[in-house]
């Protein structure tokens, strides 16, 4: 009886001087936390992703708890999870559009033609010191992915040699941005359905023998355009997205197709 | 026979080939268009002072320095400035070139070189200032490679006691025989060169490093400086990388550069012979560095030779002055087949850093896939820099390198050797140099 009852005892006795220690111990080194840290973190995204700067969801919220800032707002969370977070605050939020990462090439194997062989590593940064493009085009992307790895939402995909973008799983986080060596992919509205798919600021002729597609800085657009919203510099067009209403004016201009319509159905070529 | 000096650690052998030992350096014809790269060396970018339309002479300045360490750029002929834009170099990096249309295009480039006037100058009075002075005007950079400003490296601080002055002869790339030749053919321009860095350091002995499988050179040059005592001839093992500076510091004087370290760390001074003979030039002909000796091998080459081109030839040129058949040609390497780059075209221009150009075929060029790393440790026993490769490149695939490791990826001297050994094919330096640049974008 007693070789069941002792030990029983003993750990019983151990168990209660644990328990006394971490209750005083709780009680001794209690942290106030905000318990709206958690109901913050609670309505952002979850993903992690860093596109706020911040080095995940958590560390955004206990800094908008602490500094009572929603700036810069989760570039990833939905106007109304944001308002949500604002009002917990007590703050005003301004409510912007969606922005998706688009990429400013259309230089796929058709239209830009290989003009090396590469076998090296699988990133575009370590192909970038072996030479500046595989393409005709010295400004096409170059299709090894560093931009792909970058995305944390699998909103990225390579299809011939070029990145193409699922603009609804895109979430605007930004990652894909720095991870380009060449600046290819900026962010947009997502409401801005008129993209100018070129980054080459060569003249017309050389530009136009590098691709199919380049912009080749004639200005028919430039004289197109009702809303002042595009601009030639440097052979290249560019979009002002504040002006550009989406009439298709442009498009209908363009001699190369450089510039491209996106339909009101969301563009998925997965 | 002398006990042959060279490096300890690492190091590995490749077959010399050494197809063109015998051939003697050849002069071509001005082209029929140049594209001078306005940026050859390593430092500052240049600034370009000639513009469209503009007639150049031969020496004349296209693009100057802006700063201690840059280097200018000089027209190799006579002729008119085309245009100025961005063009693939040999390598495949997209670079500003000045196209020049000669005036005399298909004139013996010999001639051209003949009709400079020739000074006969003392070199005793030259001071180090002027000599300095005179190496930057004319645009002298290291031409083994890297092309790092001379007139930099041979101004060290005060505080740096220079010992030693070393030339380097080795040539340890296979197929490259361009400075051998030079050292055979003209080796009395070379000591008259040496003579005037001498006139730098002060009672500096002067080695002149060579490996044994020049011999040629070798009894040459001991010939011409056996009355001259303090210019020695130093015959080195056969083994690559015995040209890296470091490696060269090593075998020659014994002496260990520190990690981070340049060679005047260890009071020592390091010159290619190549650059040797363009400070000569730059003296006794007055010419700026407009042209030099490039070695035209591989196995779709019949001819293999050596020639004389002006800086911003495209190899087109040399592709039809040695008869190579343009279609055969699967692989083209500016450079030694070690550390050169290779190239996707052939209207790319020669810089002042191509010692060669190497043509070949599918039977050298195999196309083989990276592997997984065996973990074998051969890269670990040749590096010359007894660096860790392959725990690095894991380093560096993972995007998680150590802070200790940083040290040590930037002490790479990029020379392939682990790459040259390593089984499962891994691209070992190009994942090395993408180290690097990760590095570099830290700081």
């Amino acid at each position: 009886m007693f070789e069941i009852v002792i030990p029983g005892l003993i750990l019983a006795g151990f168990a209660l001087i644990s328990a006394s220690g971490l209750f005083v111990a709780s009680k001794k080194f209690y942290v106030y936390e905000d318990p709206r840290i958690d109901e913050v973190e609670e309505l952002l995204p979850g993903a992690n992703c860093g596109g706020c700067g911040f080095a995940g969801c958590r560390a955004y919220a206990e800094n908008a708890v602490n500094n009572k800032t929603v700036d810069p707002p989760c570039p990833v969370a939905d106007a109304e999870a944001m308002q949500a977070v604002a009002r917990l605050l007590d703050l005003e939020v301004e409510v912007k559009e969606k922005q998706v990462a688009t990429l400013l090439c259309k230089g796929t194997h058709e239209n830009s033609r290989l003009v090396m062989e590469y076998y090296g590593i699988d990133d575009c940064w370590a192909a970038m010191l072996v030479a500046n493009s595989l393409k005709a085009c010295a400004f096409s992307c170059l299709g090894l992915g560093s931009c792909v790895r970058a995305c944390s939402f699998d909103a990225m995909l390579l299809k011939d040699g070029i990145v193409v973008i699922d603009e609804e799983k895109c979430t605007g986080c930004g990652m894909c941005i720095h991870a380009c060596p060449k600046n290819l992919l900026f962010m947009r509205p997502v409401s801005g359905q008129v993209i100018v798919t070129c980054s080459n600021t060569d003249r017309g002729a050389d530009a136009r023998k590098a691709c199919k597609i380049a912009c080749i800085g004639c200005m028919k657009c430039e004289k197109s355009c009702q809303q002042n919203a595009i601009h030639v510099n440097d052979f290249l067009a560019s979009i002002d997205y504040e002006k550009c209403t989406n009439c298709g004016d442009c498009v209908a201009a363009c001699p190369t197709n450089a510039i491209e319509m996106r339909g009101q159905e969301v563009y998925v070529t997965a | 026979m002398l006990q042959l000096r060279t490096f300890k650690r690492g190091g590995i052998y490749p077959p010399h080939e050494k197809l063109s030992a015998n051939a003697k350096i050849i002069f071509g014809e001005i082209p029929e268009n140049l594209l001078i790269p306005v940026n050859q060396h390593i430092g500052r970018p240049l600034k370009i002072i000639v513009k469209k339309g503009d007639a150049v002479k031969r020496g004349d300045l296209l693009a100057e320095s802006t700063g201690f360490i840059s280097s200018n750029v000089h027209s190799p002929v006579d002729g008119k400035v085309l245009k100025i834009f961005r063009f693939p170099l040999l390598g495949g990096l997209i670079r500003e070139v000045i196209q020049i249309q000669p005036t005399e295009p298909g004139k013996s480039f010999k001639e051209v070189l003949e009709s400079d006037p020739y000074f006969e100058i003392d070199v005793r009075l030259l001071t180090p200032e002027s000599i300095r002075k005179r190496i930057e005007e004319a645009g002298i950079i290291g031409m083994g490679g890297a092309g790092f400003p001379t007139h930099v490296k041979l101004s060290p601080p005060p505080e740096k006691k220079i010992d030693a002055l070393i030339i380097n002869g080795a040539e340890c790339e296979p197929y490259i025989t361009a400075d051998h030749r030079v050292m055979v053919e003209r080796s009395g321009e070379i000591i008259k060169g040496i003579k005037i860095l001498q006139r730098l350091f002060e009672n500096v002995p002067v080695y002149v490093g060579i490996e044994e499988n020049k011999p040629d050179a070798l009894k040459i040059l001991d010939e011409m400086v056996s009355k001259d005592g303090d210019i020695l001839i130093v015959p080195l093992k056969a083994k690559y990388p015995q040209g890296g500076e470091k490696q060269l510091i090593k075998a020659v004087l014994n002496r260990e550069v520190p990690s981070k370290g340049l060679p005047m760390d260890v009071g020592v001074v390091v010159q290619n012979v190549a650059t040797v003979l363009a400070v000569h030039d730059a003296f006794y002909y007055n010419r700026p560095l407009t042209e030099r000796v490039v070695t035209v091998s591989g196995n779709v080459v019949n001819r293999p030779g050596n020639i004389l081109l002006p800086v911003g030839t495209p190899v087109s040129y040399v592709v039809k002055k040695f008869e190579i058949d343009a279609q055969k040609v699967r692989l083209l390497i500016a450079g030694g087949p070690m550390m050169g780059r290779t190239s996707h075209s052939f209207e790319s221009p020669v810089t002042k850093t191509t010692s060669a150009l190497l043509f070949f075929d599918n039977r050298v060029f195999a196309e083989r896939r990276e592997n997984p790393c065996l973990r074998c440790g051969s890269c670990l026993r040749v590096c010359p820099m007894g660096l860790d490769v392959a725990l690095y490149t894991q380093m560096i695939k993972a995007d998680k390198i150590a802070p200790e490791a940083k040290d040590h990826i930037q002490d790479c001297i990029e020379c392939g050797s682990c790459a040259f050994v390593c089984p499962a094919d891994r691209r070992l330096v190009q994942w090395m140099r993408f180290g690097k640049t990760i590095i570099r974008r830290e700081n």
